[in-house]
Formats: structure tokens, C-alpha cells, sequence
């Protein structure tokens, strides 16, 4: 089976599974050792990982680029220059009102025909409208595990398929929520050794990934799922939304209890790192703790273990004195 | 002593905020400026006009101010009658007069990295320390930045003002032009909405007007420019015509100004014999070093890809569907070599002999393309010269090297 790698959560997925392919979440790998041409110093880890990635011996077979960010944007640009094959580019709406669903829903039909052209096959509207029916009870079955004692770290794996166990979460720990830009795993790992419980990981491949709202079905099954990517939780990169992104924010807080907030930014990845001046005032007004990390998309330093298990101890003395 | 280095030396020696932003500061400033000798009467119109822009912001009551991102279309505002004020630029200006220090540490202090825009981070500083108007909405378009469009969310909240985004597809398609148009009709509705104006067709008509004989006036100087070089300083177009093309679109007076820039140039002398470089971005504000080396050696901006027309004609009868077409039709948009495509032809068209990238670090739109621009240029065997540097921040890289390297370019190209 053919299979289409994609590299933004907005990207969706229930196209390539109606259109008969496979389809995976490219992660990247670490780009330390391999030349990695066309990329810039200054742009942001996870698209030189994806570039390591696509560019090297894992090549997709097909895949997706969203414009998402000026990062990916030259992503798409350096795979065109390295030659890949079946590559397409998805351009993605930054506000969710109704003639920006329109027109993602126009695009989203542009990139089905496309696909289909690869396999030589055409779209199946009905298979589409069924596939978007197994998306939300797939959702609907993972998000479960955000309400189960699981650890934080273990659930991101499961998630993003790459591990099979769930461990449990220490309890009595503070609980935190970890937003912001994609985090390593291990990031995740080291919030868990300094004693932190994630509460809810507020990112792709996660919560944000599966706390999709319910919509109607519309006729056309192109809007429906325009709807339901545009409508679901937004991420940093949804700066028209952003009135919904901090109700959002206050919703996590109080529904999972959450005592501090981990704000990860990748280097150079300019969503979050302005997100973060407005969610650092917006996290002070509301009395909730916050830290920032930042990370290169790969082994967070000793100095980011330090500056968690200052913090969690912090929480920890907080919470006493409460 | 020229105006500029007597706003300068007034600013150095403490030119307090309140005088800053005092509409009389600008009264004061434009007969000064009437009183002051320019190279070009288009200079002293400029000025001119800059000043009575700044001065309507900061006059009370004045009608109401709209911060715009670069590249956002002016248009829409100026048919209103508001004021257009472009942070991005006002940042340029913080920090040619030294002002941009203060205002980095002020944004560093609300939690703005330094890994984002130093445009930005001015900006934002230069608003918490009351150096700026104050706004009345913010509007900025996703095409080209990142980080306007996050800031200005983030300041119009913070301000309790509107925050209205302009979301330009990565794609020039009829369903993006049709997705453009619509939010450009809606904006205009709401702008009209914030001061209490209707949103009337024939006003923004008229602008449109206005902005086609910008248009048409920069052809005109495009033209002047091809194979041609003038006694003026080598980023004397770079200088004033960012300004214009930021702000001054949709304003019948910034054409007229465009108009006898051409008529100036058209009878200026040329100065044969100097090195032709065609230049990327922008420049470092807070350090005149490199500018002075072109000068010595001989070499002129023949050509900016901030300055040059990409757009098509605009027909102010189609408003909405002319200025969606604009905006979708810009050459950075989409894929770097897209960009990169463009920039050859403006090179060949312009007859120069070389690009000069000034990467500013903290723009991930524009210096995050250098290697696929490099890649490109060096497979078409054209000259390409990355600078690395930083157009506000004077502290965040050594400027010996740049200066170097540009020196050993020019060398290279024979200057």
C-alpha cells in the first residue's frame, strides 16, 4: 500500500485513507551528521529533522507539506530542489471563519483529485464521508487515555506509534501542561524525572490532535472535514483564532487540574515564540505558574532539567502553601 | 547639517518622549524641514509628509490610527481616511537614531526572544515605553511574516483594540483570490465600522486610483533605473521608497510624490561606471558602514526587491478581487524559488551585476530562503553575496566581517 507522509497536524488524514493509501506523521530525525542542504541556520529543528528525514534513506513514497509556517514553506521549496517525487503542497487557512473553511474545503478537493491522479484512481465521496466517521471514533477512543492515570510521556509515544505501553503516572505529583511547539519525546521524559505528572500535552499528536469538535455533516463531505480541522482546539499558528485558543487554554486548565504550565518553544519557531509573550501575560493574570523551555527538537540540554525540577519544586512548596 | 542629523543630534542629546510624541514636536519639524536644503524636491515632500502623517497620530482626536504590517493593503485604510502608521518602519527609524536599545530591552522584558524580528521587538518596545501612537486597531497580513501577524494579536489584546488579519493563501489560485477578496470586503466593512464611517465604494475607488498611479509612477522610475545610475547616495531609493510602498498605497499624494520623484529622475544626469548590485531585503538601520563602503566604492542599489512593481494593474472598478490579486501576486510569496525566479528576471531587466542578500536574522521568510537562493544563483552563474546581520538590533552581530565580505565582493565584480 502506498503511503502518504504528512508533516502538520492540520493536514487531513481521512483524505488519504478514503483515497485507499497508508499514511503517517513524519517526526523527523535528528539532522546532526547529514549535509541537510537548502536549509538555513535559523529556521526552526523539526523542519531541518523532516528534511533529514524525507532526504534521506526514509524517503516518502508521497507526501504532503501544509504551510503552516515560513519554516515548512522552505521545506517544500528544498524538497522540490532535492528532487522528490509526489510532493504536494497544502496551503492552510490561519483564521476559522467561514470563508476560510470554504476555501479550505475547495483545496482540500484540488489535493484529492491530485492524489488520486498518483494512484491513477478518483475520489469515493461516500468512502470519504465514512472515513471521516472512523476519524471521530478513533479520536473519541484515544482521547480516553488523557483521562486514565497514565504517564504523560508513555501516552505520547503510544500516540504517536511509537511505543506500546502505557505506564503508570506517579500520583500526588504536581500536575503541569505542556504546550507550545511539537516537543521531543524526551522532553516529556525529563519533565516525568523531575517529578512533574503531565496533566495533558497540549500539542500535535496529542490532546490538541484529538479534541475535535462535533460538526454536522455537511452535503459536501469537503467541508465537513474543512470544518473539523479548522474548528478543532487551534494551535499556535492560528493567530485569527486566538480568542478561541486562550478560551481553549482555560478550559485545559480547569478541566485537567492543571497547576503549572510548560511552555516549549523549538529554536526560531516564531508561532510560539510570539505565542508566548501573550500566553506568559495571559497565565500571570490567571495566577497560573509558567515556565519556558526551549529545545532544538532534539535532547533537551542539563540546563532544561534543572530549570523543570526548580519548577516542579516550586509547584511542590505552592501547593503546601495553599 | 542636513534635517535628518538634526533630528538625530536633538534626539542624541535627549529628546525627551513627551516631545517625542508631541504633535507640535512635528509642526516644529515640518517648517524646519521647508526651511532645510534636499538633493531632490521629492526628498523635502516626503519629509514632509512623513511628518504630517506623524503628527495626525499623535494628535488627539485625530481620525483613527491603524497600525498596518508590511505588505498589508494600505488601501483598505487609507480610503477611510485613517491614519496609516507602520510600526515596522517607525522601528527603522528607532533605531537609526539610536532609540532601538532601550525599546529591544523593554520587549525582551515582556517575554519577546531574541530569536524573533528586532522589527518586532522594537515595536513592541517602543509601545510599552510610549514612543509610539497610540493604536486604534491593528491589521496585519500571514503572507510574508510570521511575527506581524502573532504581534499585533498579541499588542491589539493587550490593548483591548481590534485585531483584523488579512489570511493570504501560499498559492495564487481563483479560490484564493476568491478567499482574499472576500476578507478584504469584510475588513473594509468593519474597518468603516470602528470609526463610525460607511464603507463606501467610491472612496476606496478613488484609492485604488491613487494606488495605480503609484504603481504606474514606479514603472516610470523602474525605467529610469534600468542601465542608468544617479549622484545619489547608493540607497537613496531603498530608503524612501520602502516608506512609500509600506504606507503610502491608496494615498493620492504619495503618487503625486512618486510622480515628481520620476520627473527628477528623468532629467538628473547619469554617473556611468559604477557597480550595479540588485539588493535583497533590507538594510542595518543603526549602522551606515556598509552604505558608505558602496559609496567609496562606487556602487549603487540598481535595483531592491522591496521597491520593485510585481503587481498587476489595478482596476479600482473590481476593489476587493484588484487587491486580492496584488496581494497574491507578490514574488516572495510561496516558494523561495519562486522568489528566486523573480529576482533573476529583476536582475537581468535591471542590467545588474550582482545580488547582495542582506539576511536579516531574525526574518525566517526571508533569510530562511539564502541557501535555496544561493543554490539557485549559483546554478545560473550569477554573483551572490550573503550579508548576515541584523537590520535593528546594532548589538546582536559584529559588523566587520559584513563589511568584508563586501568589500571582497564588490572587488570581485570589479569595483
Amino acid at each position: 500500500m502506498t503511503t502518504v507522509s504528512w508533516v502538520c497536524s492540520y493536514t487531513p488524514r481521512e483524505l488519504f485513507r478514503a483515497l485507499g493509501f497508508g499514511e503517517r506523521r513524519l517526526w523527523g530525525v535528528d539532522p546532526r551528521g547529514s549535509a541537510l542542504p537548502h536549509l538555513a541556520a535559523n529556521l526552526c529543528g523539526y523542519s531541518r529533522a523532516c528534511l533529514a528525514q524525507a532526504s534521506g534513506e526514509e524517503r516518502p513514497e508521497v507526501l504532503v507539506v501544509a504551510g503552516s509556517c515560513h519554516a515548512l514553506i522552505h521545506l517544500y521549496a528544498a524538497l522540490q530542489l532535492e528532487g522528490l517525487k509526489n510532493l504536494f503542497f497544502l496551503p492552510l487557512p490561519r483564521l476559522g471563519a467561514s470563508e476560510a473553511e470554504e476555501f479550505f474545503a475547495a483545496v482540500l478537493r484540488r489535493l484529492a483529485e491530485e492524489l488520486a491522479a498518483v494512484r491513477g484512481g478518483r475520489m469515493d465521496e461516500e468512502r470519504l464521508k465514512e472515513e471521516l466517521r472512523v476519524g471521530v471514533r478513533e479520536r473519541r477512543e484515544k482521547i480516553r487515555l488523557f483521562r486514565e492515570p497514565v504517564s504523560g510521556f508513555s501516552r505520547y509515544l503510544y500516540l504517536r506509534g511509537e511505543g506500546k505501553d502505557l505506564t503508570p503516572a506517579r500520583s500526588g505529583f504536581p500536575r503541569l501542561a505542556l504546550t507550545g511547539s511539537p516537543p521531543p519525546p524526551r522532553l516529556l521524559q525529563l519533565v516525568e524525572e523531575c517529578g512533574g505528572c503531565l496533566a495533558v500535552e497540549d500539542c500535535c499528536g496529542a490532546y490538541r490532535d484529538l479534541y475535535f469538535p462535533e460538526v454536522g455533516e455537511a452535503e459536501d463531505p469537503f467541508l465537513t472535514l474543512a470544518r473539523l480541522y479548522l474548528r478543532r482546539p487551534p494551535c499556535p499558528r492560528m493567530v485569527g483564532d486566538r480568542a478561541r485558543r486562550f478560551k481553549y487554554l482555560q478550559e485545559l486548565i480547569r478541566d485537567f487540574r492543571v497547576e503549572g504550565i510548560v511552555y516549549h518553544t523549538v529554536k526560531f519557531c516564531d508561532h510560539a515564540l510570539y505565542e508566548l509573550a501573550a500566553v506568559r501575560r495571559w497565565a500571570e493574570k490567571e495566577g497560573i505558574p509558567l515556565l519556558w523551555v526551549e529545545t532544538e527538537y532534539g535532547e533537551p540540554g542539563e540546563q532544561v532539567r534543572v530549570r523543570l525540577a526548580a519548577f516542579v519544586e516550586m509547584l511542590a512548596a505552592r501547593r503546601e502553601s495553599l | 547639517m542636513n534635517f535628518y542629523e538634526h533630528l538625530k543630534a536633538r534626539v542624541a542629546e535627549g529628546l525627551k518622549r513627551h516631545a517625542l510624541t508631541n504633535p507640535l514636536t512635528y509642526r516644529v519639524l515640518k517648517t524646519l524641514a521647508r526651511r532645510s536644503s534636499f538633493p531632490l524636491r521629492f526628498q523635502q515632500k516626503l519629509t514632509l509628509f512623513a511628518l504630517e502623517e506623524t503628527e495626525r497620530a499623535f494628535r488627539p482626536g485625530s481620525n483613527p490610527v491603524v497600525f498596518t504590517s508590511a505588505f498589508f493593503p494600505t488601501e483598505i485604510v487609507r480610503a477611510l481616511g485613517y491614519v496609516v502608521f507602520s510600526p515596522e518602519v517607525a522601528a527603522a527609524l528607532a533605531s537609526s537614531l539610536g532609540l532601538a536599545p532601550s525599546c529591544l530591552r523593554e520587549a525582551e522584558g515582556a517575554w519577546y526572544g531574541r530569536d524573533t524580528c528586532s522589527f518586532h521587538r522594537c515595536a513592541a518596545g517602543a509601545l510599552e515605553l510610549g514612543l509610539f501612537p497610540k493604536p486604534d486597531a491593528f491589521c496585519a497580513s500571514t503572507h510574508l511574516c510570521d511575527g506581524a501577524p502573532q504581534l499585533f494579536a498579541n499588542l491589539a489584546r493587550r490593548l483591548r483594540v481590534p485585531f483584523f488579519l488579512l489570511d493570504v493563501p501560499q498559492e495564487e489560485s481563483p479560490e484564493a483570490l476568491a478567499y482574499v477578496g472576500r476578507q478584504l470586503e469584510r475588513l473594509y466593512r468593519q474597518l468603516a465600522e470602528l470609526g463610525g464611517r460607511r464603507p463606501e465604494e467610491e472612496a476606496l475607488a478613488e484609492a485604488l486610483e491613487a494606488s495605480e498611479r503609484f504603481r504606474q509612477a514606479l514603472l516610470r522610475i523602474e525605467s529610469c533605473r534600468k542601465g542608468k545610475s544617479f549622484p545619489l547616495p547608493p540607497d537613496f531609493f531603498l530608503n524612501n521608497l520602502v516608506y512609500l510602498t509600506f504606507v503610502g498605497q491608496g494615498s493620492g499624494e504619495a503618487a503625486r510624490m512618486l510622480e515628481l520623484l520620476a520627473e527628477e529622475l528623468e532629467r538628473l544626469p547619469s554617473s556611468p561606471g559604477r557597480v550595479r548590485l540588485l539588493w535583497l531585503h533590507l538594510k542595518p538601520y543603526h549602522d551606515p558602514s556598509l552604505m558608505a563602503c558602496l559609496a567609496q566604492r562606487g556602487a549603487t542599489l540598481a535595483s531592491e526587491e522591496m521597491t520593485h512593481v510585481y503587481w498587476p494593474e489595478l482596476d479600482p472598478s473590481l476593489p476587493y478581487k484588484s487587491l486580492a490579486r496584488k496581494v497574491l501576486s507578490h514574488f516572495a510569496h510561496g516558494p523561495a524559488t519562486r522568489r528566486a525566479a523573480t529576482l533573476r528576471r529583476l536582475l537581468e531587466g535591471q542590467a545588474c551585476d550582482g545580488v547582495v542578500c542582506f539576511a536579516h536574522w531574525g526574518c525566517r521568510q526571508s533569510s530562511g530562503a539564502v541557501e535555496i537562493l544561493r543554490e539557485c544563483f549559483s546554478r545560473w552563474g550569477i554573483p551572490f553575496l550573503v550579508l548576515e546581520g541584523d537590520c535593528v538590533d546594532g548589538g546582536a552581530v559584529g559588523k566587520g566581517q559584513a563589511l568584508t565580505r563586501l568589500e571582497a565582493f564588490l572587488e570581485m565584480l570589479g569595483g
